[in-house]
């Protein structure tokens, strides 16, 4: 069978435990009887068959046995969310070294949509050496922006990983989807003069077509890296309000020397 | 009314409607490129069907409604940084540029700028130049302006002839660099994301109309295949000529794919003739209609 997603040399994962296991905690604390004695029983059964197609059947299943309600402590994850991560969690937990990063790449390429969406904002628990990039990587050129957002908001998984170019492509597409990239985390540490020049010329295209601009386009620029043209042109525009709110106070606060 | 050719649209994506409203507005033939599918394909298999898609149901579908249609074959660049499938498009992609009716390799191109979309768009402009093809390369939606660079710096370093190659999605920042280049110049009027009719006028305006290429690239997203006529109604309303608006929107593109051997002018100059009673592989595109022949 093919399995997709490029081949990278398999490596152990090295999961966040402590993460993991708190957010076990907190999700039995707040299912009722009914969906607390389903997922006991679905976490023995994977024990007794921690295999792929249990993993997929029971994330499948998770849907309809329990509820899709906000986490009480964590609202950008809901009870199914966390349910499916913590079932990757654990059939990749019992699984040997070496088949651990095969048996994700599968069960990526087997979910749906929401399972994608809850394995990539799972991912930094689940892989704390970037030993997912290359699926980290296919993931992201989705068109569809909740399994975009979930690969890019919100978690350090890129931020930790990407190579430069990549993290700058990840918060172009953010840009381009219209996400709110101020939940892009590590944003500020991979400012630079690439990523600015990258920006300024999203900004050229969308001017030059009278669209408005991308809100959060300002969040990417380091604007104490920019050059004495490219900072005047910005005042320039920003005086002609060619820019949104708040270009000014940035431009303003960042004289070049 | 001119005549109009729309050299980029996704028909595969497209219904019957559209078909008709595209034949009724005075487009005689359409140029379908191969593209990715809005997810990833997981095997070599998905890809020869849809190639076989392209060059059989496609092309009778079109047909059935008096338009020419031909296709261009090639691995888009999306899927191309999926080398476990990659390799395997790229096997198969030769004999499939040999068929009747392939007008050009494409499309091709950037989207994340890897160096894996290097290595294919490399690959495949060098089959171009093994089959003496046109060339159609699609630009990135993201650092539009480097990839384009970058696209243009591929383009010499195979040395395929820049007059085989047409670049796409150009816009008021990108065109700019393609005019240094003897490639043709590709646009697509696309509601929202691309350019407006309004937009393409005014490049025509500042640039004219040499190796100047309009196409709608509709497909399955919101999109117009109405786009290439309407963009012909913006020049006149402009002060365009119908000669000038032919040029642009027939001649150019007809001219560029024309160069394939597998496109012949005079033939798409006008409509197919309609007989709607034939069918492929015992399938028609009627569902009880009695059969239209003219």
């Amino acid at each position: 069978m093919n399995s997709h997603i490029a081949s990278s040399p398999t490596a152990a994962l090295d999961m966040r435990h402590d993460c993991l296991a708190e957010r076990q905690q907190a999700l039995i604390a707040q299912l009722d009887q009914a969906e607390l004695q389903w997922w006991q029983q679905a976490l023995a059964r994977l024990g007794q068959s921690p295999d792929a197609n249990t993993a997929a059947l029971l994330s499948s299943q998770c849907k309809r046995r329990i509820g899709d309600r906000a986490m009480l402590d964590d609202k950008g994850w809901s009870q199914l969310q966390v349910a499916r991560a913590l079932l990757l969690a654990q059939v990749l937990d019992q699984q040997p070294e070496a088949e651990q990063l095969p048996l994700l790449r599968q069960l990526f390429l087997w979910g749906d949509d929401q399972e994608k969406v809850a394995l990539l904002k799972a991912l930094d628990w689940l892989d704390s050496h970037g030993s997912c990039l290359e699926l980290a990587l296919q993931a992201g050129r989705t068109s569809n922006s909740q399994v975009f957002a979930a690969l890019a908001l919100d978690t350090l998984y890129p931020s930790r990983h990407y190579p430069e170019r990549a993290f700058h492509q990840l918060v172009l597409k953010a840009l381009g989807m219209g996400l709110d990239v101020s939940g892009l985390r590590g944003l500020s540490e991979r400012q630079g003069v690439a990523l600015n020049q990258l920006a300024l010329d999203l900004l050229d295209e969308q001017l030059a077509a009278a669209r408005p601009v991308s809100g959060g386009l300002y969040l990417a620029i380091a604007f104490n890296l920019l050059s004495p043209a490219q900072h005047q042109r910005l005042l320039g525009l920003s005086r002609q309000q060619c820019l949104p709110p708040g270009w000014h106070e940035h431009l303003a606060g960042h004289l070049p020397t | 009314m001119p005549k109009y050719f729309d050299p980029h649209i996704h028909m595969v994506s497209r219904t019957t409607d559209d078909y008709q409203n595209m034949a009724a507005a005075g487009i005689t033939g359409v140029i379908e490129p191969a593209f990715w599918q809005g997810q990833a394909r997981t095997s070599l298999g998905s890809f020869i069907d849809y190639f076989d898609t392209l060059l059989g149901w496609e092309r009778f579908r079109a047909s059935m409604f008096g338009i020419h249609h031909f296709c261009t074959i090639g691995l888009n660049p999306k899927e191309a940084n999926d080398l476990s499938i990659a390799y395997e498009v790229l096997e198969v992609l030769p004999r499939y540029l040999v068929k009747d009716g392939v007008v050009a390799v494409g499309e091709i191109g950037y989207d994340d700028i890897t160096p894996e979309e290097d290595r294919f768009l490399a690959a495949q402009l060098e089959l171009a130049r093994q089959f003496n093809l046109p060339v159609l390369v699609h630009t990135p939606h993201r650092d539009k302006i480097g990839g384009t660079k970058r696209t243009l710096a591929v383009i010499r370093e195979v040395g395929i002839a820049e007059h085989l190659v047409i670049i796409d999605h150009l816009n008021e920042l990108t065109l700019p660099l393609v005019l240094d280049s003897d490639c043709w110049r590709g646009h697509s009027i696309y509601p929202n994301t691309k350019m407006s009719e309004q937009r393409m006028v005014a490049l025509l305006q500042q640039y004219g109309t040499e190796k100047m290429v309009v196409n709608s690239a509709a497909d399955w997203g919101i999109s117009d295949p109405l786009k290439v006529p309407k963009t012909g109604q913006a020049m006149l309303a402009a002060g365009f000529s119908e000669a000038q608006v032919e040029q642009v929107l027939f001649h150019n593109p007809v001219d560029f794919f024309a160069q394939s051997g597998q496109l012949d002018k005079t033939l798409v100059s006008t409509p197919l003739p309609i007989d709607q009673r034939r069918q492929w592989q015992e399938n028609s595109a009627l569902r009880g209609q009695d059969p239209v022949v003219k």
